[in-house]
């Protein structure tokens, strides 16, 4: 920032004064800085999550318990469980490279079911793994379709 | 054979692109008979433009026809679409929308080309050889790498089709928006850098470009509007914004556009800024290029599923030569960039669009970093972290109102020296009557302090931005007699950009207030009920009166319930949310209904039925207060732009000095 600072106020013709302006802008400027990124680091401490694949979130289950994960995996249409009179949701999400390892249990509560939820969908889920292995998600997205391409 | 003219006409752009780009750097060598080498470099560039019309008109055949033995048509539509889905189909895929970006470009350089060139034909060569690299490398993308003519060993019977979910008319108009603002963005950087190279440091530069700089920005606003609007519509969740990547990414350029477009003025004006304009344009232009790069190359992982390709590096390469190429410039006229005045006082317009700058580039950091985190944190501590979205909003909504508010306050300051007693006499009445709004609220029952906050705070700014209109239009109905709207249409069409700049304004109080209420007084709730059973939500009661389903065609069942909303006892409207089945895909999709007024959205969706039999459905209702007045200021936000836009008889705006207050003039005689 403190760049700016330079070329708008150096003045040509007062050079010693331009100067003092200089230092006086970079000052502000790194401490603009300074707080925007004292800002960031607080809230992002508070706001960060775990981004795992399937296959990694297996890898470190015990690790992960309880902790805020974010996951993305491909759903297992026939392991769909949906009651849509209370909104409850359940599925498996594989790992996307490898579809054959172990599935997870992925829950879900008060959302509808999806409409892109159906073959080879992709989903994102952030939650909690519980000890008893299955995954509780606040939030479900599924990967929408931007493209008329099959992946 | 239609596909060979196709590819040939793209054979042929290229190389005009390659003649332009040469011919236009013998051409700026300035000599008396180099000046031919310019027109030709123009004519070539102008060509390019027919010859890319030529090729995704052949694309367009094709896929209208459904010539299924083109790779690209077989992969996209299939015989049963509407044709306006076929022809989306255009910039539906990957090989398909990099030709269709192609043709846009060609198009903005071509019409670039054509303006009058007399006054800045010096910048010419420049401005050709860059947009003709711009070009180049598209043009290069699908004959090299995506090509979307190319054939398959056989014909298959059909299209793999589109997702139903994107079969909306959003899909026709949404994307191209996007790649119009996108793409438009090309032009003031390309006269940004012409005139680096050239050493016309002037302001010259910014003239010429500044209407082209609106035109793009308006269609990324536009697109950026769409694409909510089309999510609110479709997608069933209540929401028009995710702060998903795909989204930041077409933030990201519309953030430091927005901050280029307002500090060009102080360069008009004061001759001031004049390199942080030049980093301002080259920046939207990097974080272009870094949108597409970020879209489609797959690297961070988005809701919206984008074809991965190998075409990453290459975006990856030409942000890197770009990059280089313009900090490289900008460091060798860094003497010629030095500003003519100084800042005069710490209260006054220009430190005003300086906080503003300052803002918007902070926004845009801060986006930034949490698009990028995951990657940032994987390079750094080989760990894949994410923000939730709610950090955005914890981050970018404090700046955002920030923001606002600058903006109620800066047109009412002067420029150079802004005396605090005329600010106090401008302020008093809207503070005033924004906080009795907000304790009128208050006492009526809001108890949300968000929504107070910023009601009261985007009440306050459209007032004073009101106040502005009513005082010009009093001033010329004292001077001229005319009545008032008389007066108001005049001082409009007088000063076109200043009140189109707070049209502008006005409209952003109206999507502010839309945003605000929607976001912190959004209710939700869901129910399964019976038939003749009711549900209630912020005073509003829903009543099931039952489901119906029809066979629309093979291809489509639609399953529809019928509710009846009262509010007081009062009926006030029957809705039918419904969801589509596609068969041939078993894709569902669920269609809300919505009623929508001035005050909120009730909007219900049909969530489950199935497993309960026709007596039973479960919907999910959300209530979004004020959320119109976001769509309602889009619009404005529209014409407010095409009126700053609209071209003014006067060629150039005076400077502020020519009629600075002689009390200051006084007082500060040494500066020039």
């Amino acid at each position: 920032m403190s760049e700016i600072a330079d070329w708008t106020t150096s003045a040509v013709e007062e050079p010693r004064r331009g100067r003092r302006n200089w230092v006086k802008f970079a000052v502000a400027g790194a401490l603009i800085l300074a707080a925007l990124a004292l800002f960031l680091y607080s809230t992002i401490r508070s706001n960060a999550q775990y981004f795992l694949t399937v296959q990694e979130l297996r890898d470190r289950a015990t690790e992960m318990v309880g902790k805020d994960v974010r996951v993305s995996g491909v759903v297992v249409p026939e392991s769909i469980f949906y009651d849509a009179a209370t909104l409850h949701l359940e599925f498996d999400i594989v790992d996307r490279d490898s579809p054959s390892a172990d599935p997870v249990r992925v829950v879900v509560d008060g959302q509808p079911l999806p409409d892109q939820m159906n073959d080879e969908a992709e989903a994102i889920v952030e939650g909690q793994l519980q000890p008893d292995g299955t995954f509780r998600a606040g939030t479900l997205m599924m990967k929408c379709a931007s493209k008329y391409e099959a992946e | 054979m239609l596909a060979d003219v196709g590819a040939i006409a793209l054979l042929l752009a290229f190389a005009a692109a390659v003649y332009a780009v040469g011919a236009a750097v013998v051409g700026a060598r300035g000599g008396p008979r180099d000046a031919l080498w310019t027109a030709s470099a123009r004519n070539a560039l102008i060509a390019v433009w027919p010859l890319l019309t030529v090729s995704c008109g052949a694309m367009l055949w094709l896929l209208l026809a459904g010539d299924f033995q083109i790779e690209y048509v077989a992969s996209v539509p299939s015989r049963a679409m509407p044709a306006y889905l076929k022809a989306a189909a255009l910039w539906g895929g990957q090989a398909g929308s990099l030709l269709f970006w192609a043709w846009v470009a060609g198009t903005f350089s071509a019409l670039v080309m054509l303006r009058k060139w007399d006054a800045d034909r010096p910048l010419l060569p420049y401005v050709i050889a860059i947009s003709a690299v711009t070009e180049l490398f598209f043009i290069g993308l699908v004959i090299f790498v995506e090509t979307p003519f190319s054939k398959l060993g056989f014909v298959p019977a059909d299209g793999s089709g589109l997702n139903p979910l994107l079969r909306h008319p959003g899909m026709i108009i949404h994307p191209p928006t996007l790649y119009l603002g996108y793409v438009g963005f090309t032009v003031p950087y390309a006269f940004g850098m012409a005139a680096l190279i050239s050493g016309r440091l002037s302001d010259e530069w910014i003239r010429a470009s500044r209407r082209w700089a609106l035109i793009a920005w308006l269609f990324l606003s536009l697109g950026l509007v769409l694409g909510g609007r089309w999510a609110y519509d479709v997608l069933g969740w209540g929401g028009y914004w995710a702060w998903d990547p795909v989204e930041n990414a077409a933030l990201l350029p519309w953030l430091t556009g927005t901050a280029f477009l307002h500090s060009i003025i102080i360069q008009e004006k004061r001759g001031m800024l004049k390199a942080w304009n030049m980093v301002l344009i080259t920046l939207t232009y990097g974080l272009v290029i870094l949108g597409t790069f970020l879209t489609r190359s797959g690297i961070i992982s988005s809701v919206h599923a984008f074809a991965r390709s190998a075409i990453g590096p290459l975006f990856f390469g030409l942000i890197a030569v770009m990059s280089v190429f313009s900090i490289r410039w900008l460091l060798l006229r860094r003497d010629s960039l030095r500003a003519e005045h100084r800042l005069d006082a710490i209260l006054s317009r220009e430190t005003a669009f300086l906080l503003n700058n300052l803002l918007f580039l902070t926004i845009t950091a801060s986006v930034l970093v949490g698009t990028l985190f995951p990657l940032i944190t994987e390079l750094v501590a080989g760990e894949k972290i994410t923000l939730r979205v709610g950090w955005y909003n914890q981050v970018v909504g404090p700046q955002l109102a920030a923001l606002v508010l600058l903006m109620g306050m800066c047109p009412l300051l002067s420029w150079r020296r802004a005396s605090a007693r005329r600010l106090g006499r401008a302020f008093w009445l809207p503070f005033l009557l924004s906080v009795l709004l907000v304790a009128l609220l208050a006492l009526r029952g809001l108890r949300s302090a968000g929504a107070l906050a910023g009601l009261g705070m985007s009440a306050f700014v459209g007032l004073t931005t009101l106040l502005e209109f009513w005082y010009g239009a009093r001033a010329r109905r004292r001077s001229k007699g005319e009545n008032y709207l008389v007066a108001l249409n005049q001082v409009i069409v007088r000063n076109r950009r200043r009140y189109g700049g707070l049209m502008v304004h006005l409209a952003v109080v109206l999507m502010a207030i839309g945003i605000a209420g929607s976001y912190f007084l959004q209710q939700e709730t869901q129910a399964t009920v019976r038939r003749g059973e009711t549900l209630s939500l912020g005073g509003f009661t829903l009543l099931y009166e039952g489901l119906s389903e029809r066979r629309e065609s093979d291809e489509l069942v639609i399953s529809e319930a019928t509710v009846s909303v009262y509010r007081d006892q009062q009926l006030v409207t029957v809705l039918r949310p419904r969801r589509d089945f596609y068969p041939l895909s078993g894709q569902p999709v669920t269609i809300p209904a919505v009623r929508s007024t001035v005050s909120e959205d009730f909007y219900v969706i049909l969530v489950g039925w199935e497993q309960m039999g026709e007596d039973q459905a479960t919907f999910k209702v959300y209530l979004n207060p004020l959320i119109n007045w976001l769509w309602a200021g889009s619009v404005l936000f529209v014409v407010g732009t095409l009126v700053a836009a609209w071209p003014d008889r006067r060629a150039r705006p005076a400077l502020v000095s020519a009629y600075r207050p002689s009390a200051v003039i006084a007082r500060r005689t040494s500066s020039a």
